[in-house]
């Protein structure tokens, strides 16, 4: 069985790349935050509730010819939202480093609890784990 | 692979920033050259700025810094009739560059940059935390 398959790991793998996917939109604002005309960018939330429903009815359309295009995978940024009193659009880099420390906690605690998980399987096996 | 895309993007940023920082120390360095002939210009303001690319590789808009280009704002004008690079008139035009400009532009450079720096201080801690779900 994959690893995969099972619905916490798939969800935390998700939730990871998102916030990895997340980290890479940040860092372009920040790097950005002198561009004229560059506008800030974020990505949508993580719909959990769209997740779980894909795992359900696992409906996906799926590459079977080498001349089909893949669905890019990975989320697609879009214009981020004003917040604090800043414009939407705008660079505040104040704004962008108070979402970076937010994926980075969000991060940590995907992590952590993917370790956790892979440590009750070690339980469960019998094994003793340290 | 996310992380290293995000380190690439903060170190684009932090080289046009330090790009930045090395038109506005020549700005202030040349703050009083004078021009080495007799009826020549003096040194003319450099100004940098900064535009994004889309970088196919990295899936990303990157930043990089335009050639500068010069500022065609009025030279100062310094009454030196003495000067031998004084016009008719006993006037040394001097370069038009000001100081406080140039220090402000820096500490924006600056505060920049070591936004860069966390941005990539993050990325490089979440990578390093994928790597250590492989111990134990």
């Amino acid at each position: 069985m994959d690893i995969q398959q099972i619905p916490l790991f798939s969800l935390l793998s998700s939730r990871m790349s998102w916030l990895s996917a997340r980290q890479s939109v940040l860092a372009e604002n920040v790097s950005n935050a002198d561009t004229p005309n560059y506008i800030a960018r974020d990505l949508k939330p993580l719909d959990f509730a769209g997740i779980l429903r894909d795992q359900e009815f696992a409906l996906k359309p799926r590459v079977t010819n080498v001349s089909h295009i893949a669905l890019r995978s990975g989320f697609l940024p879009q214009e981020a939202e004003g917040e604090g009193g800043n414009p939407s659009g705008v660079v505040s880099i104040e704004q962008e480093m108070i979402k970076l420390s937010d994926t980075q906690v969000h991060y940590q605690t995907a992590t952590n609890l993917y370790q956790k998980a892979v440590a009750m399987f070690r339980t469960a096996l019998g094994t003793r784990s340290s | 692979m996310d992380f290293f895309s995000a380190l690439q993007i903060s170190a684009y940023g932090m080289r046009a920033q330090s790009g930045r920082m090395r038109i506005i120390a020549e700005n202030l360095a040349n703050a009083d050259s004078v021009s080495p002939s007799a009826n020549g210009e003096p040194y003319r303001r450099q100004i940098t700025a900064m535009t994004s690319t889309f970088d196919r590789e990295l899936n990303a808009n990157v930043v990089e810094l335009i050639n500068p280009i010069p500022d065609q704002t009025q030279f100062r004008l310094q009454y030196d009739p003495g000067n031998p690079r004084a016009d008719t008139a006993g006037y040394v035009r001097l370069p038009n560059v000001n100081a406080l400009v140039e220090m402000m532009d820096m500490r924006d450079a600056q505060r920049s940059y070591e936004a860069n720096i966390q941005a990539l201080e993050g990325a490089r801690s979440m990578l390093v935390r994928t790597i250590d779900l492989l111990r134990r």
